[in-house]
């Protein structure tokens, strides 16, 4: 083979191997950042909250990183007084609050997103 | 006093346009106040349309009757978010007679980009002086003379030579494109189903229609295909090669069915991507699985047939550009054709240093019409004379071209003229249930929905087309010529207006939607990156004030071309001067009644 055909083999192959692999090795090195929860917020129909429970602990500083992904939604957990408001679709609101009690915390969408609105919930658990 | 006659209807049109333009300057004093309550549900505005006078102010009372929808004006700067459960008052005020449109701007699902309504302000004048300035263009245009069918070759510049024959220079123009359709395959797959958000759906019907439409296919023709990664790799594959020149074929070879040489099986995939193109367009998934899909036929179809079958007769977007391409100033052809008649080799078609044509082709044995044309240059690299010419020529000059015109061909024009104005009306206009029948919300009203569909673009539009046939063959003195073959004829006439058409549609839809394309390349999974720190812009585009105008100014040239062409046809099918004359009428009447449907749509 030519050198010209190798490079170009070379190059069709980086491409194909190259695009996921840089796409979900980078993703892979967001998830690793320590500082934050990603939460992504969807629809009950498309899968609701992700992750749907939050293992956190107590008087640790939690900060999380919310994503509308489908339509505008909220983010209320009322027991520690956080209430983000209204997420538009496609962008993200961090919250930052420290749990001092230990427990089972439910949090809701604020904001009508679908008819299953209501039962758009999530779990947030503090370990002792 | 055929020219005095356009002279005065000139000089009526002019009339027509200084009375509109003043009305943009004139500011009515003591407008009314008027209130409207609107409500917003998934994806629709009601009232879609608002009828007001100039210099009126419109206060909207905005209700949302399911969850958060956005207001935005276009060109206005004015935004509002309407949350569920709160009423939002906006102001608009309508100073200029026209049409003002409204659109959601906040991201409410599938068909978000599509939720529009429109407040028309009266004396709305657009129509009329714009139906005028068609009924004008119509008559000048089937009146005018002829014009030069001269040509220039951009080939006598060397370094362009140079490129297009070196044997790399295609597979440079594949791999950025490969690399896209990489990345865009990957986000239909696993990024997120939000199809404004996904760099799958904003890239390749936001970005790449509106490059295609808008640039490459009204200046270059098929030049899209020479650098489409579809069927690269099946070709790769089947030459064993990616660069260079390979005499060990690795495919079948067999020779494509004879029955199915023709572009229906590319006319019946292209009726299915229309028909199903409001899902197509919106849902990432389907468009990865649909670019995976006609890879992995071009990719089947390289491994057990000869040469480009599948770009020849399977693509549906071969038949577009295919049609369109014979409208472009642009041309591959044989320098020479007594230089031609001397060769033995006749490498262009059989294949000598470069490969054989693709599309079996056959340049130096008289090709005409750029329809099938890939311009991938492999002629240029196999001519051992060096007698081909790219050039520039006037436009539509194919057009004109009598040999080689078939029903297949004319099906898909008629078939693109009638999906430009169906697709009009359901992306553009302020109907939401069409909307929702065409979403596939469900399967009654998808059913209707496609009836409806089929029915405009497949009966009503081909009947209307032979009854102008028809018509003109009357108002000629009823020749002898079959109307089966004046049907196919006039239907090259439609091919510039029907382009103009999706021209005007695409500015329209891709001026206002612009900010996803710097927003995708930042979070192109939908997955909350921030590569280039784009991921949250809103810029609009403010000078939308000029969409109207490009669209006039696109579908009246359209109509230009369009009956030129047509005169050159009606001319040369019914034969003396004179039946010409009277048989040119018809078919000048139904592209201004076109051109004005168009006009209407948009700017009534």
């Amino acid at each position: 083979m030519k050198r010209v055909e190798r490079t170009a083999f070379a190059l069709v192959l980086a491409i194909l191997i190259g695009v996921p692999a840089a796409v979900f090795s980078y993703q892979a090195l967001r998830d690793r950042e320590p500082r934050e929860i990603f939460v992504v917020a969807r629809t009950v129909e498309h899968g609701g909250w992700s992750p749907a429970r939050i293992v956190v602990r107590r008087g640790q500083k939690v900060r999380l990183r919310i994503l509308a992904e489908d339509v505008t939604h909220g983010f209320q957990l009322l027991h520690f007084g956080v209430n983000a408001g209204a997420i538009k679709t496609g962008t993200a609101k961090v919250v930052e609050f420290t749990p001092d009690r230990a427990g089972e915390f439910p949090f809701y969408c604020s904001v009508r997103c679908s008819p299953l609105h209501m039962a758009l919930m999530g779990t947030l658990v503090v370990e002792p | 006093m055929r020219g005095r006659l356009a002279g005065i209807a000139l000089l009526v049109a002019l009339g027509g346009g200084f009375l509109l333009f003043t009305g943009f300057f004139v500011h009515p004093q003591g407008g009314r106040e008027v209130e409207v309550p609107l409500t917003v549900q998934k994806f629709a505005f009601s009232p879609g349309r608002v009828t007001v006078e100039a210099g009126d102010r419109v206060t909207f009372r905005i209700r949302s009757l399911d969850i958060t929808h956005g207001f935005s004006v276009e060109g206005r700067g004015i935004d509002a978010t309407v949350l569920p459960g709160r009423e939002v008052r906006v102001t608009v005020p309508a100073e200029h007679a026209g049409k003002i449109r409204y659109r959601c701007s906040v991201i409410c699902g599938p068909l978000h980009p599509f939720m529009v309504g429109e407040i028309v302000v009266r004396p709305n004048r657009w129509p009329l002086w714009g139906g005028g300035l068609a009924l004008v263009i119509g008559f000048l245009a089937s009146a005018g003379a002829s014009r030069s069918a001269a040509r220039r070759d951009l080939l006598s510049w060397r370094p362009l030579r140079w490129l297009l024959t070196r044997r790399p220079f295609q597979f440079a123009l594949i791999a950025p494109n490969l690399l896209a359709f990489t990345l865009i395959v990957l986000a239909g797959l696993v990024g997120t189903a939000t199809g404004a958000m996904n760099f799958s759906t904003i890239f390749v019907w936001l970005a790449w229609w509106g490059l295609l439409v808008l640039f490459l296919i009204p200046l270059a023709g098929r030049a899209w295909c020479a650098m489409c990664p579809i069927p690269a790799p099946g070709e790769w594959l089947a030459r064993r090669a990616i660069v260079e020149r390979s005499e060990r074929p690795f495919g079948l070879g067999w020779a494509w069915p004879k029955r199915l040489q023709n572009l229906w099986p590319a006319f019946g995939g292209l009726l299915l991507l229309v028909l199903f193109g409001l899902i197509v367009t919106t849902r990432p998934l389907v468009t990865a699985l649909l670019l995976l899909g006609l890879a992995l036929v071009a990719l089947a179809t390289h491994l057990l047939f000869e040469r480009r079958v599948f770009c020849r007769y399977l693509c549906p977007v071969g038949g577009l550009l295919g049609v369109y391409s014979m409208a472009a100033p642009l041309e591959l052809r044989a320098r020479d054709l007594d230089v031609c008649r001397e060769c033995r080799e006749k490498a262009c078609f059989r294949g000598g240093e470069g490969y054989p044509c693709p599309t079996f082709q056959f340049p130096g044995g008289g090709m005409a019409r750029n329809t099938y044309c890939l311009l991938c240059a492999e002629c240029l690299k196999a001519c051992p004379y060096d007698n081909l010419a790219l050039s520039l020529r006037p436009f539509g000059a194919d057009l004109l071209v009598a040999r080689g015109r078939r029903a297949d061909e004319a099906w898909i024009a008629l078939l693109l003229l009638g999906t430009a104005l169906a697709h009009s009306v359901i992306k553009l206009g302020p109907w939401g249930w069409i909307k929702s029948w065409a979403n596939l919300e469900g399967t009654p009203e998808f059913l209707l929905y496609a009836t409806l569909f089929l029915g405009t673009v497949l009966v009503a539009l081909p009947a209307l087309h032979l009854l102008t046939a028809w018509l003109s063959r009357w108002a000629a003195g009823g020749s002898g010529v079959r109307i089966g073959r004046l049907f196919v004829d006039y239907a090259y006439a439609l091919i510039p207006l029907s382009l103009a058409a999706w021209m005007a549609f695409t500015l329209a839809v891709v001026l206002p939607n612009l900010s996803y394309i710097p927003r995708v390349l930042s979070d192109p999974l939908g997955w909350g990156w921030d590569l280039f720190g784009t991921r949250e812009v809103t810029w609009t585009w403010v000078p939308l004030g000029v969409l109207p105008w490009a669209q006039l100014a696109l579908l009246l040239v359209g109509l230009w071309g369009s009956i030129r062409v047509g005169r050159s046809i009606v001319g040369e099918a019914l034969g003396d001067a004179r039946a010409a004359r009277r048989g040119v009428a018809p078919l000048a009447a139904f592209l201004v009644a076109i051109a004005w449907a168009f006009l209407t749509l948009y700017l009534g």
